[in-house]
């Protein structure tokens, strides 16, 4: 049996008098990829800003690896290993491409302020640390060519894939993806969905979760997919299911005249 | 050299000094403060009032000073980190002012607005300055290419995602802002022991306004860039003297001269003269190691 690492009970978000998420309900385990799919509006952003606690949850409870995290803050819960990529490549344009995955392991550096501004031994010996764990997630993802390059020089794609490597770098415990295929073009997709298989075979506890518009991306690579529409789970399923479910139909393609 | 020549040497590194307190904070942090001189204001009427008043040497006030600027910038910034940055900036306009209200105020030993002139001369002080620059800026240097530094300019750049990614935002603030506050309080020390007189106008706002304008121009995110500014406008009126146009003293158009050159800059270099690239000798050492290659080449 595999344990269950992220779960959630009910969690619900109004903005205004719009539910943005009603009542939404799922667990993870150890080693899964669970999708979550729907029409734009229909609130699956809004789920991973709930769980990485951007916002406030309105109602409901979540918990990860059994503890309840519900009260946690946003960074406590990005340190507890729930990681994160954002829609559009929130990528720190200031920074290389391999300081913005060091950075995703800073806050656990071993070292003061005052070591770091006297060049002391402990700084050395940590930077030379994060720097190796940084250059290992961007070869698994084969970016480091790319080490050395500002983001915003790089074409979209490469930017998604930083991006991953990114939240990759800390060895979170869930993993969420919010759209990464968007923008890619059919040979980036491809390769996406090599380096998620990578991923996985060599995270194996990792738990993922994506939001995806690409059929052929979720089909390929869920073991489970929740379908979303205005905020309530309309469907869910493993993908042969919820291929042929008359619900999602509707949701995606409008009803039949 | 001449007496002058050295005084214009000091005056650049003081202007060095607290222009890199102030990279620290606007340009890795991305806080914007118009009341960095108040630290200077209270370091250097600290370290003085004391040595005088108790007898004290000039190097155990100065650290009492020292600390006494990162106690205050700690319980200012305690508030004043919540609010948005605008009015973050907007709180540190103020809290100058106040600073300065307040020597005014204790006038009885800080002779207020006349000025505190009872501070002692230190031999070859040009030295001490520079070490202490020297010291300053290797310090400020590495601070950039820590793990301090990344987290800075990450929150700089996107703060919710910096917070996603585990780094506690407000108290990394706070430790740069006392650590870029007490770099200004080294330079308001330095500042007393070159010039023997403080008074409160010196440290007005308009020094702290000066101090972002050097910052500005040399470049937003160069530590090179900022400090050579900071060193060349700072003693160019010093150059502009001698010149005059229709009788007036182009030293005193220094805040016309200021002024222009920000807009000129603000419109056709927004990132500032260097922007982001920082002077190194790397490229020479690599120039050097291809000349010695080919060198070694030939003679073979």
């Amino acid at each position: 049996m595999s344990r269950c690492i992220l779960k959630t009970e009910g969690i619900r978000k109004n903005f205004g008098g719009v539910v943005a998420v009603k009542d939404f309900s799922f667990e993870i385990d150890e080693g899964q990829i669970i999708a979550i799919i729907g029409p734009n509006g229909a609130g699956k952003t809004t789920i991973f800003n709930l769980v990485s606690k951007i916002y406030e949850l309105d109602a409901g409870k979540i918990s990860l690896c059994g503890a309840d995290i519900t009260k946690k803050s946003q960074i406590e819960v990005a340190r507890m290993g729930i990681s994160r990529t954002f829609q559009n490549a929130r990528l720190f344009t200031g920074l290389s491409v391999l300081d913005n995955v060091r950075v995703a392991l800073d806050f656990a550096g071993k070292y003061s302020l005052i070591e770091a501004m006297l060049l002391l031994p402990r700084r050395w010996k940590t930077e030379r640390e994060t720097t190796r764990r940084a250059m290992d997630c961007l070869e698994l993802l084969n970016l480091d060519r790319y080490a050395g390059q500002r983001p915003a020089n790089l074409p979209y794609g490469i930017q998604r894939r930083v991006e991953i490597a990114r939240a990759l770098v800390s060895n979170p415990k869930v993993l969420m993806l919010d759209e990464p295929a968007a923008g890619l073009n059919p040979e980036e997709l491809f390769q996406l969905m090599d380096f998620l298989r990578e991923i996985r075979a060599k995270y194996p506890q990792l738990a993922m979760l994506i939001i995806e518009h690409r059929m052929d991306l979720v089909m390929s690579i869920s073991d489970y997919i929740y379908v979303q529409d205005f905020g309530e789970t309309i469907a869910q399923g493993v993908a042969c299911e919820i291929q042929n479910d008359p619900l999602v139909l509707k949701a995606y393609l409008g009803e039949e005249e | 050299m001449s007496n002058y020549q050295l005084s214009l040497i000091m005056l650049a590194c003081i202007s060095v000094i607290s222009v890199s307190g102030v990279f620290a904070m606007t340009s890795l942090a991305g806080m914007f403060s118009l009341g960095q001189a108040a630290y200077m204001s209270i370091c250097a009427y600290l370290t003085f009032c004391l040595a005088k008043y108790l007898d004290l040497p000039v190097m155990l006030t100065a650290v009492v000073g020292l600390a006494a600027s990162g106690l205050v910038a700690l319980i200012i910034s305690l508030p004043a980190l919540k609010l948005r940055r605008d009015y973050f900036a907007l709180l540190s306009v103020g809290f100058g002012e106040m600073i300065s209200s307040i020597v005014i105020l204790l006038g009885k030993w800080t002779n207020a607005s006349i000025g505190f002139s009872r501070i002692p001369k230190v031999d070859n002080l040009v030295l001490v300055i520079l070490g202490i620059t020297a010291l300053v800026l290797f310090m400020v240097r590495n601070l950039k290419r820590s793990r301090f530094g990344r987290m800075c300019i990450a929150l700089k750049t996107d703060e919710i995602a910096a917070k996603s990614f585990g780094i506690d935002v407000y108290r990394l603030k706070i430790k740069i802002y006392v650590i870029a506050s007490m770099i200004a309080a080294v330079a308001g020390i330095c500042y007393g022991l070159r010039n023997r007189v403080i008074s409160p106008d010196a440290f007005d706002w308009s020094l702290s306004a000066e101090m972002q304008i050097l910052l500005f121009f040399g470049g937003t995110n160069s530590l090179t860039g900022s400090v050579i500014s900071a060193a060349a406008l700072k003693i160019l009126p010093e150059f502009l003297k001698g010149v005059s146009f229709f009788g007036v003293s182009l030293q005193d158009c220094k805040t016309i001269i200021y002024c222009a050159l920000i807009i000129v800059i603000i419109n056709f270099r927004t990132k500032g003269i260097m922007g982001e690239h920082e002077l190194s000798l790397a490229p020479l050492v690599k120039l050097a190691r291809k000349a010695g290659a080919r060198r070694a080449k030939e003679s073979k």
